[in-house]
């Protein structure tokens, strides 16, 4: 039998994440006829705490002897526990919001991301806004959500498409510390302005509530980043308004035969079909070549690594390839609104392919990083 | 196990960056530095009396044995050799059982011995790699801990591969520190004995542009390789020693028939053109001697013309 493991993380806000992660690759395995595969879990609590996440990667290695092993973590987790995995000569992929950049560290022969592309998301968002006549953008961020480099990436998108940086909001940690006052000045001085929102979870819900009520008449332009137009989140959300678009990762709404079936599959285990079921979902099409290739290269990771570079499959959100020299996965990305579901909360309105995706990737890698730097140690969302 | 001590034995600036991001992960116990590049000592002495780390000046090979004491006072809990360029004795390595680590800058065991870049680059090799081994009474002979992989470019040199290898040292030093600290046991692989090979430090002869054997790459990465730590590749203007200290990346030109070293004459960025064994050119942009450095326009002056021959041997 062949083993294969999963670091497991979990969230406040996303209560399920750890079951959602580990229902999709189970569900994706067993609709792919693997259910020979046996699935190693272990939890890594919010992947901050180095010593828990370092000995249960080993754990999974050493006990285990699992082939290869996926995990829900951040780049910088990743480097901590990648020369384990080159001692050992196995594979690890990181299963990946996408929130940072590839570019923060060097490649390694045996890690590779299979990505949610949240910051290329966000990239794209701001370069939208330039492109539908909004200049001048205004980040509006957490505590939390700031501290990954997605902020960079909108930095970037905004200026590379000729906008610039107008205004940074910030906001606190807690509920009671969440405050967005700053924005009605902003925006009231500057009519050509637009938000780009960089939330996720809880943040994202008081957002969309706050915004609500400080622009009751009308909301100013806002393009959201990807874990800001999150579905199970944006179902919670009472509709504060028109006029809020941006780039999203993937949505139940998107029409495709994969997608289909993902959700009915996912659908019939009881569970509600969400991104990080999409990425169990997917790491399973992604376990089933590396272990091929294991067999095929003797065990050894840095030659399956090379394979795996020239990867690609049809997966719910459609074509995911690889890009090369960055070993991270990029799938297509989609402009998207929130609209009014009927019932005055939100759902999400795919209005179509997000057009030159994987040119905008390799624009926003290639930007230096100018001692910018990710001090999370907690993947994305698990706070 | 609660946060490792290390010391780190070094030779120079390589290191720094592997200090430094020791010292911000407060793994850092203390610096031994075998050198005798009073600058860099100074620099280095100077910044551990700042971080107040313990530091020890090691000039010479036989002041190696104060390392036993120095060790001794310290009792760090590993040591992290990083070109450390003397031998540190088996009785020392003794004492400290799976505790001493060799950060090797070239791939093992293909590229033992003490200059790896020079070799790597020579040899035109695609990857090369910071090999992090367990120090054994053996020159690079110890078990794997892991090899961490660099690429080269085109015209890569010795200065641009050991940049690219000292930011790696960083990543590897936090690495192993981190391995030391948060796992069970350290997994450790024996090198393929079948695949060693030493290389001892390169001699004249090494350096030498033999023009009638070489082809133009090979001129190319010859030169590439002896840049930075040595005065250039070794060639012969009317008897006297001169060096080719630079070059582009490529070779020019093809299908010469006149004999290799011949220079064929200026070219447009104002380098020289050299026939080499395959018959192909290189672009020589620069040279120089003991004394002084000649490019552009003052190659002409020291008789680098079209026809000369430049020589092979010294």
């Amino acid at each position: 039998m062949q083993n294969i493991g999963i670091l497991l993380p979990r969230s406040s806000y996303y209560e399920t994440i750890g079951f959602d992660l580990y229902q999709g690759l189970k569900s994706g395995l067993q609709q792919l006829g693997r259910e020979d595969i046996r699935i190693v879990s272990e939890n890594i609590g919010f992947g901050a705490d180095r010593q828990q996440v370092y000995r249960s990667a080993e754990k999974l290695l050493l006990e285990e002897n699992v082939s290869i092993v996926f995990a829900y973590i951040g780049h910088r987790t990743a480097q901590l526990l990648r020369p384990l995995f080159m001692s050992a000569n196995r594979l690890l992929i990181v299963l990946d919001a996408g929130a940072n950049l590839p570019q923060e560290w060097p490649v390694s022969p045996n890690v590779f991301y299979h990505s949610l592309n949240n910051a290329l998301g966000t990239y794209m968002a701001s370069q939208r806004a330039v492109r539908e006549g909004f200049k001048q953008g205004a980040m509006v961020t957490g505590y939390f959500d700031g501290g990954f480099l997605h902020t960079f990436a909108y930095d970037k998108g905004l200026t590379d498409a000729g906008g610039e940086v107008a205004f940074n909001i910030a906001t606190g940690y807690t509920e009671t510390d969440f405050n967005l006052d700053a924005l009605t000045d902003h925006v009231k001085n500057h009519p050509n302005a637009f938000l780009l929102p960089i939330f996720s979870g809880d943040f994202a819900l008081w957002f969309y509530r706050d915004l609500k009520k400080l622009f009751p008449e009308k909301l100013p332009q806002i393009y959201a980043s990807p874990f800001s137009l999150e579905e199970v989140m944006l179902a919670q959300c009472a509709f504060p308004g028109q006029g809020i678009r941006g780039i999203a990762t993937w949505s139940k709404h998107l029409e495709n035969p994969e997608n289909k079936l993902f959700l009915e599959t996912i659908s019939e285990t009881g569970r509600e079909p969400n991104l990080f079921s999409l990425l169990g979902w997917e790491a399973a099409t992604l376990a089933l070549e590396a272990l091929k290739n294991m067999a095929a290269h003797k065990n050894n990771a840095r030659l399956v690594g090379e394979s795996l570079k020239q990867f690609s499959f049809q997966s719910p959100r459609g074509n995911v390839v690889f890009q090369a020299p960055m070993q991270t996965s990029i799938a297509p990305l989609y402009e998207a609104e929130i609209v009014n579901d009927g019932n005055d909360h939100c759902t999400l309105h795919i209005t179509g392919e997000a057009f030159g995706y994987m040119e905008a990737f390799d624009k926003m890698v290639s930007h230096a990083l100018e001692n910018n730097i990710s001090g999370w140690f907690n993947s994305y969302t698990c706070n | 196990m609660e946060q490792p001590r290390i010391a780190v034995l070094c030779g120079g600036p390589f290191a720094f960056q592997s200090i430094m991001t020791l010292f911000m992960e407060k793994y850092l116990a203390a610096i031994a530095i075998g050198s005798q590049d009073m600058q860099a000592k100074g620099m280095l002495a100077a910044e551990c009396e700042r971080m107040t780390i313990p530091f020890l000046d090691v000039y010479a090979k036989e002041d190696v044995h104060l390392l036993d004491e120095w060790l001794n006072t310290i009792k760090p809990d590993y040591i992290f050799c990083i070109c450390f360029p003397y031998r540190i004795s088996a009785s020392l390595l003794n004492q400290y059982p799976q505790r001493f680590f060799n950060f090797h800058t070239g791939p093992l065991p293909a590229y033992r011995g003490p200059m790896p870049i020079f070799e790597v680059i020579r040899n035109r090799e695609q990857t090369s790699a910071i090999c992090v081994h367990l120090m054994d009474d053996g020159f690079d002979t110890g078990d794997l801990i892991f090899e961490e992989p660099v690429s080269l470019v085109l015209g890569e040199t010795f200065p641009s591969l050991t940049v690219k290898l000292a930011e790696r040292a960083a990543i590897a030093a936090m690495n192993l520190a981190q391995m030391l600290e948060f796992g069970s046991r350290l997994m450790q692989t024996k090198q393929d004995e079948t695949q060693a090979h030493f290389y001892k430090y390169p001699k004249e002869n090494d350096l030498t542009l033999h023009w009638t054997l070489l082809s133009a790459v090979e001129c190319i990465a010859l030169v590439n390789a002896c840049q930075g730590w040595s005065k250039g590749a070794i060639t012969q203007l009317h008897e006297e020693v001169l060096r080719i200290s630079s070059v582009s990346p490529q070779p020019l030109r093809a299908n010469f028939v006149e004999k290799p070293g011949t220079i064929i004459g200026k070219t447009s960025t104002g380098g020289v053109e050299i026939v080499c064994a395959d018959g192909c050119s290189i672009e020589a942009l620069s040279f120089q001697t003991d004394f002084e450095n000649y490019a552009g326009i003052a190659l002409e002056d020291i008789g680098l013309v079209a026809g000369v021959v430049l020589g092979e041997l010294i």
